[in-house]
């Protein structure tokens, strides 16, 4: 192969790839723009009208158009009005033994909130913390246990398990624990599974001297985790908050089935979106989903670098 | 004084190793009691419930606690047979995002991994269905290729033509494609980061012996990032019968039944199992007993594949 011919089998197929890669990202910016469009049309504008496709109607003189939409967004006010109704459908009933047991949520815009919080702020957090305390516990001692946890972790990560939800939800019945905080915060206690195994590389990669020379200097154990250990891996424990953030945001299935009448944000949206059927029109539904795109779409503007730059196999690089 | 010094020392070891010891013991001891319970215990739980069988008791509150022997087991199997489109779907799932969706994603990485243009702008953009929720392209989607197909297509054709979802002919493609379409995202990132990391000196040794873009990229790029390859190839069989297909999030409790997967069909039981049979859901005995059944079925596979590519995978040399 001359010169020339490889230098046209490079461009042919790096063109190729090109080509697929930018009709993909004209799919998904065409589907998100679509979406914010056609949350700001009315009801009539898109289904009377058949305005499935175009720019909000804003001419005054026609019956059916979009002004109220477009400038008071009153499909976003709407979906808010809708929220304590939808809310109230989430009641949830199941048998402990043999005496039925009814929860019912806070149904208010605030008490979805402050499931969002405690949601995605606390879990997240448990889930960085706890891996990282594990890791450095079992990296930086030389006990055998040390070598039966990191065994454990690999274990439970490659380990194939279906199904094991209802059992989950059982033992967490009789622990009296089904669908509150509590229950909720010692499930994500967990310290197995792919984080574990990216702090504990981290460190044990950590030299010894920081903390040999505070020990010598009089610090006790807790004190060098605290003060010498933790402040040298926030870098990467922010890191790993910021991407579990972004998955406990999006996540409404586990609050569907764990927490089923504490509902965030993602999983009222996700109800009333999908599963209420009062709301039929879809600007609305539309508009349902862009409450939840925004906020993580500002956040991903904030944090593209560190989100994405973090990303690499295993999870992270520092 | 010698003997005096080595019996000061040893017991300040020994009173450090009981230091370590307590403090080791108390930065583990809750997240492994936490293990016992929430994954052995839960495991093992979902074992014995498959063996259970619970009615009430008569005339009196309480439950009867039985052995059903098989007969859970026996239900697991009626389940899989009537839900036949259950396994094939399940499957095509598997193809199509695991080996399909991974060397599309494979093709992508090379593209931005050579720094070709927009490579930053097409990174992002893959990366953003993991951001913005899948509840969100969910109802997007579901919208566009429901009643905006529609009425396009009506409009043109002048009679009634149903949705790309809603019709049965090519709703199983429209949902393999949405599969498609949003799953790039962390493989792409995370094959990126695998490729940077291939030695410079051997993509310049390569072309240096004649080689183009399309021969690095299947006898360099490729056998370099391959244990990354293996990695998600086993992810992706592991999560044969978890996959839901986006099912539950397109469709809530309510897919269509010749779209069902096994992943969606559990997580949508589930949410409603009672340890005795409400007539319209499973009881949470018999679905332990299926989830054993499907986790007999991908642990051999699973273990199988990974020592079959690690195997027979492209080597470096």
């Amino acid at each position: 192969m001359t010169k020339k011919d490889k230098s046209v089998v490079n461009k042919i197929f790096m063109t190729v790839i090109g080509i697929v890669l930018a009709v993909y990202t004209l799919t998904i910016i065409f589907v998100l723009l679509w979406g914010l469009l056609t949350s700001l049309k009315s009801v009539l504008d898109y289904g009377y009208g058949k305005n499935v496709m175009g720019l909000p109607n804003l001419d005054a003189s026609v019956g059916w158009n979009s002004r109220k939409a477009f400038f008071e967004w009153f499909n976003y006010a709407e979906i808010f009005r809708y929220f304590p109704e939808v809310l109230k459908t989430m009641k949830k009933s199941f048998y402990v033994g043999d005496t039925l047991v009814t929860h019912r949520p806070n149904a208010s815009v605030i008490g979805v909130f402050s499931n969002t919080f405690l949601y995605v702020v606390i879990g997240p957090l448990l889930q960085t913390i706890v891996p990282a305390i594990v890791a450095y516990a079992t990296a930086k001692h030389d006990f055998k246990i040390c070598k039966v946890i990191y065994g454990i972790a690999l274990f439970s990560m490659i380990m194939p398990i279906v199904g094991n939800y209802t059992a989950t939800i059982d033992l967490m019945r009789n622990l009296g624990i089904y669908d509150t905080w509590i229950g909720y915060f010692i499930q994500k206690f967990y310290f197995g599974g792919m984080y574990y195994l990216v702090f504990h590389a981290f460190y044990k990669s950590l030299p010894n001297s920081y903390s040999e020379a505070a020990e010598i200097d009089g610090a006790s154990y807790y004190n060098i985790l605290i003060r010498i250990i933790l402040p040298l891996s926030i870098k990467m424990l922010s890191s790993v908050w910021l991407i579990q953030f972004v998955h406990f945001w999006n996540d409404y299935q586990t609050p569907r089935l764990y927490l089923p009448t504490h509902p965030t944000l993602a999983y009222a949206i996700w109800t009333l979106t999908t599963n209420y059927s009062r709301i039929a029109d879809m600007p609305t539904k539309v508009a349902g989903a862009m409450v939840l795109a925004m906020p993580i779409l500002i956040f991903f503007i904030f944090f593209k670098d560190k989100l994405m730059g973090n990303v690499s196999m295993g999870g992270l690089k520092e | 004084m010698d003997e005096s010094n080595n019996k000061i020392g040893t017991r300040r070891v020994n009173y450090r190793r009981k230091k370590q010891i307590v403090f080791f013991t108390s930065l583990v001891v809750l997240p492994l009691f936490q293990f016992c319970i929430f994954y052995i215990y839960v495991n093992i739980n979902s074992f014995i419930l498959a063996f259970q069988e619970y009615s009430w008791k008569e005339g009196v509150l309480g439950l009867n606690v039985e052995f059903a022997r098989f007969k859970n087991f026996s239900e697991a199997f009626g389940i899989m047979k009537a839900g036949g489109n259950m396994l094939l779907n399940s499957f095509w799932m598997f193809i199509l995002s695991t080996v399909f969706g991974l060397t599309l994603a494979l093709f992508f990485s090379y593209y931005i991994y050579k720094k070709n243009p927009c490579s930053g702008l097409f990174r992002v953009i893959l990366f953003m269905p993991q951001i913005v929720s899948s509840v969100v392209f969910a109802v997007l989607y579901n919208a566009l290729t429901s009643g905006v197909y529609s009425t396009i297509m009506t409009e043109i054709k002048g009679e009634y033509v149903l949705g790309l979802i809603d019709n049965p002919d090519t709703q199983f493609g429209t949902l393999l494609f949405y599969n498609l379409w949003i799953g790039f995202g962390v493989n792409v990132l995370m094959f990126c980061g695998s490729m940077s990391g291939i030695d410079e000196s051997l993509v310049e040794s390569a072309h240096l012996d004649g080689a183009n873009l399309i021969q690095e990229f299947f006898h360099v790029t490729i056998p370099m990032i391959w244990p990354t390859f293996v990695s998600f190839f086993i992810v992706g069989v592991t999560g044969i019968f978890t996959n839901q297909m986006h099912l539950h999030t397109l469709f809530g409790d309510g897919a269509p039944s010749n779209l069902m997967t096994f992943g969606y069909y559990l997580y949508k039981e589930a949410g409603h199992a009672e340890l005795i049979s409400t007539g319209v859901h499973q009881n949470i005995s018999v679905l332990s007993a299926l989830g054993l059944i499907l986790t007999a079925i991908v642990m051999p596979l699973t273990l199988g594949l990974r020592w079959a590519l690690n195997k027979y995978g492209p080597s470096v040399d």
